[in-house]
């Protein structure tokens, strides 16, 4: 969940930086971002496949649809957004302008589709209460928009980057971690209407999780990045060490997430 | 409801071009199917079972088609005896699988995972494959292997001077799982031995006694599907006699209205299918039966009619109550009198279980009168002492509602049994083995076989020869070392051979370990009382009839086994015969065909001779087969 994150999320933030006018990435971002979606798919999917139970089977996932499973769904949707990542890479080497900003906006709804379809996926799994939540497909988007301005934010230090471009990987930065805190928080506090969800709140607040959730997740993965992003982000040293501190939160966020709720035993 | 499922183009493509294999493929002759597509068959129809065509599964994708030869047998991995389907992969000629044989009357095709895990026993790479004889000191663990023929006619020598000077008693016969009908009592008795030992007494001889005592039979036959209320004690949808025919029949039972009471401390599988769960404290039952009891009696619920002509109350006023004029209201009366102090109160406070719910369950048995099916079998029956009470007292609810041989009541045993006619009964045995029944213990219901080992070292007596079958005490019994020192000495026991499929611990001390065939590796006859019906089923080597119906018939059961499994009927005639090879001690006669004068018996005859003389079964087989295969012919194939 942490590739395809990055794999998203390279690509979104650019484009938002783009249609939102607030910075100019650069063509070297661009092509950056191209790269690091590619990669950072592949990643994925080979993660994807490792984790079947049978992995030489998984074209058949693929290639012998079912078309109601989000798995299909999924795979469908990294396959096309791979694709059009790479048409726009394409695009890009053979200056070709037609239809530019329509492909742009196209890969982006992927880009979307990719960060979100888990959450469809796993609310596919009817026994796991907590991944009923509505809020986990907000939760996966804005993880993704973290992710890729995080990635961006550890590439600035290797290279001389734009003051607006940074200024604007600190600003998408300090809003996700905002809007991650307080869906995290949401989540918490709101009262969950199964008794296995509760059990699943209070394993990760008060049992096993506690100390990852507390330590790792709240204080290191979120509020240090936070603090130290909006004390001192536009020191390069500063926004790479909190890019990485954000993907590290990222993934232990993921971690219980996705591990929690399959603690509680269905019989 | 559509079954077809849709086949995309993307996966059309994707097979086309062998991204993915091809699961759509034509076949040049695809098998026809048996039903209409969304229909479903349980089971390949009879009359293809001698060439039966399947895919082969473990070829998928590849659609290849596998033959096989599907002969009938039944289960022997407990007293049951299940149907079971072999199914013989016709290029290899080995068993490939077990399924449930759907004309098994009991059975009806559904098994419990013993059955078609025969496959896993007669394919065990540590199995027994051949005659072992000791090699050193007994219980050394050094074996050699011999012929069938040396082992033969080492066992047949001692047994016979044993005959010659009269030490009968010294050939014994112990047997764990018997799994037959009658066949090894016919052979002790020709050779004027009284060797049968069993293992009942630390089994179910408690529960037969309180059955005994009622009417003689030693033994229930509940009809569980057309009962109204039944009542278990303990767990026989997952254990006890015959559980899994009894299993169908309670579930069917339940499924029309019928309501479970499992008197049961644990909440087992049987307890948790229950309705009403009476978890007693272990050998407190009878207090909980009897509180019944007095409830139907005070209450009215009994059944009048049924015990004014079936219970002896006239004598039990005369004997009991003199004074009383003898009247049924009196007996009822006195009866009253005689279970006053088991109220469900004191019952409760025995047992533990809820005097309101003994009270409801007394109730519903009331109502449901005749149609009220019972069963105890081993449990509190032998693990407490005084177990024989806990059948007996659950009986009486039987006598109470009059639910005794009734549609949905509790039969005896033998009302739905088959008994064998022999070609050929030898007379009683003159002998009277006091190791299997001493006369300090007239009561005894059964041998008291635990007690062998030890009459052993007191020099009651010894064993010349002592053959154990799927028997092991050193394992099953209390006091195992106890039977160690027995059988390491070759004062008490001159000659131990363990006739067994498998090792175990008390083959470890024998001096022969032979070989004798699972399931699918013996002939047997089976006749139970697994619900109201009675039936016959036939147990048979399935390798053995196929190379008969590939035309290659075999002498011997070995021939057709694995290595040289043989089984125990056409052990025990080979052995008469040697035992007797002249004919001087009168035993030879008793192993002569009744079809070839003079000829020793084969096993083929034995069991023809039988299936001819059941009454309605050679009507049956020409009807199930009008093209006029032979009586037992049809029994072999199906």
């Amino acid at each position: 969940m942490l590739t395809k994150a990055i794999s998203a999320g390279a690509f979104l933030v650019p484009f938002l930086s783009l249609v939102s006018g607030a910075a100019q990435p650069g063509l070297n971002n661009v092509w950056w971002g191209l790269g690091l979606a590619l990669v950072f798919l592949g990643a994925t999917g080979a993660l994807l496949v490792k984790d079947l139970d049978r992995p030489d089977r998984f074209l058949n996932v693929l290639l012998r649809p079912q078309w109601g499973s989000w798995l299909v769904r999924g795979g469908y949707a990294i396959s096309v957004y791979g694709a059009l990542v790479a048409l726009n890479g394409l695009f890009l080497l053979l200056n070709i302008r037609v239809l530019e900003m329509a492909l742009i906006w196209v890969t982006a709804i992927a880009a979307v589709i990719v960060a979100i379809y888990t959450a469809f996926l796993f609310a596919q799994a009817k026994g796991r209460d907590f991944w009923q939540s509505p809020a986990l497909s907000l939760h996966m988007l804005v993880h993704s928009v973290m992710a890729g301005a995080a990635a961006f934010g550890i590439l600035s230090f290797f290279q001389d980057a734009q003051a607006d471009w940074t200024r604007f990987l600190i600003t998408v930065l300090i809003a996700g971690l905002s809007v991650n805190l307080f869906t995290i928080i949401l989540e918490i506090v709101t009262p969950h209407p199964t008794v296995d969800a509760k059990a699943v709140v209070k394993m990760i607040v008060k049992g096993r999780y506690r100390r990852l959730f507390w330590f790792g997740v709240m204080a290191f993965g979120n509020i240090l990045p936070l603090v130290l992003l909006s004390a001192a982000g536009s020191e390069p040293m500063v926004l790479a060490a909190s890019g990485l501190v954000v993907l590290i939160g990222i993934y232990l966020t993921e971690h219980i997430w996705v591990e929690a709720p399959q603690r509680i035993p269905l019989v | 409801m559509n079954h077809k499922r849709h086949h995309t183009l993307i996966e059309q493509i994707a097979e086309k071009i062998g991204l993915i294999p091809n699961l759509h493929q034509e076949t040049e002759t695809p098998l026809d199917r048996l039903t209409e597509p969304g229909h479903l068959t349980n089971f390949p129809p009879p009359e293809k079972w001698d060439d039966w065509v399947e895919y082969e599964a473990k070829d998928w994708p590849r659609l290849s088609k596998k033959h096989y030869t599907i002969v009938p047998t039944t289960c022997f991995n407990c007293e049951a005896a299940c149907g079971l389907t072999a199914f013989i992969d016709k290029e290899t000629g080995q068993v490939r699988k077990f399924e449930g044989n759907p004309y098994h009357p009991a059975s009806r095709g559904r098994n419990c995972a013993k059955g078609p895990a025969t496959i896993n026993q007669i394919t065990d790479p540590d199995r027994i494959l051949y005659p072992m004889k000791r090699k050193g000191e007994r219980g050394e663990g050094q074996w050699e292997r011999v012929s069938w023929d040396e082992a033969l006619d080492d066992i047949a020598a001692r047994i016979r001077k044993a005959l010659l000077e009269k030490r009968n008693n010294e050939v014994v016969y112990h047997v764990g799982r018997p799994g037959h009908e009658g066949y090894m009592d016919r052979v002790l008795q020709s050779w004027n031995v009284d060797g049968h030992n069993s293992h009942t007494n630390i089994c179910s001889s408690g529960a037969r006694f309180g059955y005994s005592i009622w009417y003689g039979y030693d033994r229930p036959s509940p009809d569980h599907a057309n009962a109204d209320f039944i009542f278990l004690i303990s767990a026989h949808l997952e254990s006890g006699h015959y559980f899994n025919p009894h299993a169908q029949r309670i579930i069917e039972a339940k499924m029309k209205g019928a309501k479970l009471a499992v008197l049961d401390p644990r909440l087992s599988n049987t307890a948790s299918m229950s309705d009403y769960w009476m978890p007693s404290y272990p050998g407190t039952e009878a207090a909980v039966l009897l509180a019944i009891a007095k409830i139907l009696l005070d209450e009215g619920l009994y059944n009048r009619a049924y015990m004014e002509k079936w219970v002896n109350w006239q004598d039990y006023l005369k004997k009991m109550h003199p004074g009383v004029d003898v009247t049924f209201e009196n007996y009822i009366l006195k009866m009253q009198e005689e279970y006053q102090e088991f109220t469900p109160e004191f019952a409760e406070k025995e047992s533990g279980v809820k005097a309101t719910m003994i009270v409801d369950v007394a109730r519903q048995i009331g109502k449901a009168g005749e149609r009220f099916s019972t069963h105890n079998w081993r449990s509190a029956s032998s693990g407490n002492l005084g177990g024989w009470a806990v059948s007996r007292c659950l009986h009486f609810l039987n006598v109470l509602t009059g639910s005794v041989g009734t549609v949905g009541g509790t039969s005896p045993s033998a009302w739905n049994k088959i008994k064998p006619k022999f070609f050929d009964t030898p007379p009683a045995q003159t002998f009277w083995n006091e190791l299997h029944f001493p006369k300090e213990y007239p009561l005894a219901f059964f041998e008291p076989s635990f007690l062998l080992p030890h009459f052993l070292k007191e020099g009651r007596g010894r064993m010349e020869v002592y053959f154990t079958r799927v028997f092991n005490p050193v394992w099953t019994y209390p006091d195992g070392f106890t039977w160690i020192e027995a059988l390491s000495s070759e004062q008490m026991i001159g000659m131990h051979i363990a006739l067994t499929p498998t090792w175990n611990e008390t083959a470890f001390w024998a001096d022969y370990v032979l070989p004798m065939g699972l399931a699918s590796e013996r002939h047997d006859l089976n006749s139970y009382e697994t619900h109201s019906g009675v039936w016959i089923a036939f147990r048979q080597p399935v390798l053995r009839e196929a190379a008969r119906r590939n035309g290659k018939p075999v002498t011997f059961t070995y021939e057709a086994n694995p290595g040289e499994v043989w089984e125990e009927d056409e052990f025990w005639i080979e052995l008469s015969w040697r035992i007797d090879p002249d004919g001087s001690l009168g035993i030879r006669k008793h192993f002569l065909s009744p079809y070839r004068p003079g000829e020793k018996i084969n096993v083929d005859e034995y069991y023809q001779y039988i299936f001819e003389n059941i009454a309605g079964l050679p009507e049956a087989a020409r009807n199930a087969r009008p093209d006029g295969t032979r009586l037992h012919e049809a029994v072999w194939r199906f």
